[in-house]
């Protein structure tokens, strides 16, 4: 079977999409918002950067740091940053089942201790980060 | 068509349901209309066979002595994929599909994995160059609307993203390992 | 099967999802500590001292120079996606590729800066 169908015919309605397609409908706007996330993801590596650069150029550059991060506005910043990579996170757990499809010994592992792992990997890891850093 | 905003078989979908109403139709978005409600799905049918969706296997090899046999576990890692009846509901719900006039789509990527990951096929490689480019699985950004969408729960953002690691891997391995045969 | 010129996307798309599972599974506690719980005051913030003593261990610089790198991979390949396909702005493609990999890249190498010596 050929499918020679006309490609542009000038009496088809064609409506071109809208730049805010992902505005009108709640589900587009999550993911969109989903992706935004990345840009606090990268903010945060610039802020884990500063305080690497601080702690190594000692007791006074480690105490400006200090202040700097009580800063009112970035201390909001911080908040908002630290919403989306929450944000991040929990989608990224949720998502990872559907991507990966994990077998132990034949049977295909359930969806829920893929979520489940990757959520106890997730507290393990943070609580071994607070436990470092408290000391 | 397009029921109040949502991608649906209008076959499957009954007034009563929206009592009190009001009820918008329109016709399937991400289409060109035709008139009315009628829209034209030559792209999708166009994009259809560039996956090449039927078994392939090694033409110089023998003939088989009988039928190609297959366990029902081997049935079951992709019978999800082939429940897909074509209804073109994930075309209308993903953004990519309206935004990129190559992109092949929801359906027509989980037609592939179909296929991919059926024990009697023989043409993952041949696929994969269809597959793993911008117009195929890289231009999905796992929105999952198409997933949604599905009235059959094909789940055609899964196998697409399935897809994207099964490339990758099997990219890395190639370049990491070239003396290797794909 | 020979392969046309090799595709980038394959190893973006790897960077962009290790790097996605990094930052979801190290970032919140950082963040969460140094953002908001020590500036806030509710807990004490530790000393310069002891977070040298910690960061001077091979294996804590390795994992933030490791996670540094990814995330802003992560953020490279998201982002571009995101202008792609939020703001339509794929006429403006070689730009936006310079820009995003680019800025990782520098990001990459100014943590490698900060991280690598004396590791």
């Amino acid at each position: 079977m050929s499918a020679n169908y006309t490609e542009f015919h000038p009496r088809w309605h064609r409506p071109r999409m809208s730049v805010f397609w992902w505005v009108g409908r709640r589900s587009y706007l999550v993911f969109v918002l989903r992706e935004l996330s990345s840009v606090f993801v990268a903010w945060s590596v610039v802020f884990l950067l500063l305080l690497v650069h601080a702690v190594s150029q000692g007791g006074t550059a480690y105490q400006r740091f200090l202040d700097l991060s009580s800063n009112p506005w970035m201390l909001a910043l911080n908040v908002v940053a630290l919403a989306f990579v929450v944000f991040h996170a929990i989608t990224w757990f949720n998502l990872a089942p559907q991507a990966m499809v994990v077998r132990l010994r034949g049977e295909r592992v359930p969806r829920s201790w893929i979520v489940g792992a990757h959520y106890a990997g997730w507290a393990l890891l943070s609580a071994l980060g607070a436990w470092l850093i408290l000391g | 068509m397009t029921v109040n905003g949502e991608p649906r078989l209008t076959c499957a979908t009954f007034l009563t349901d929206y009592r009190p109403g009001p009820i918008r139709i329109e016709p399937l978005r991400n289409f060109p209309v035709i008139r009315d409600l009628v829209i034209e799905i030559g792209d999708f049918m166009r994009k259809l066979p560039k996956v090449k969706p039927w078994l392939i296997r090694d033409e110089d090899a023998a003939a088989p002595e009988g039928e190609l046999l297959q366990t029902p576990a081997e049935m079951d890692d992709y019978k999800r994929y082939s429940m897909c009846i074509n209804c073109m509901l994930c075309y209308s719900a993903c953004p990519i599909v309206g935004l990129e006039e190559g992109f092949l789509g929801p359906a027509v990527i989980a037609l592939a994995q179909r296929y991919n990951l059926d024990s009697r096929d023989e043409g993952g490689h041949e696929r994969m160059d269809v597959l793993s480019t911008a117009e195929g699985v890289w231009g999905c950004t796992f929105v999952g609307e198409c997933t949604t969408a599905c009235p059959k729960g094909v789940d055609p953002a899964g196998a697409i993203q399935r897809y994207k690691l099964t490339a990758a891997t099997q990219s890395l391995r190639s370049f990491l390992l070239p003396w290797r045969s794909a | 099967m020979a392969k046309r010129r090799a595709e980038p996307e394959p190893l973006l798309w790897l960077l962009f999802s290790s790097g996605g599972l990094a930052a979801a599974l190290l970032l919140p506690v950082l963040l969460l500590l140094f953002g908001l719980v020590f500036p806030a005051g509710w807990v004490s913030a530790p000393s310069q001292a002891h977070l040298l003593s910690v960061a001077s261990f091979p294996l804590t610089r390795i994992v933030l120079l490791g996670l540094c790198v990814l995330a802003l991979f992560h953020w490279a390949h998201r982002f571009r996606y995101t202008l792609y396909d939020g703001l339509q702005l794929k006429h403006l493609s070689p730009l936006i590729i310079f820009g995003c990999y680019g800025g990782a890249l520098a990001g990459s190498a100014i943590a490698g800066y900060l991280l690598l010596p004396g590791l």
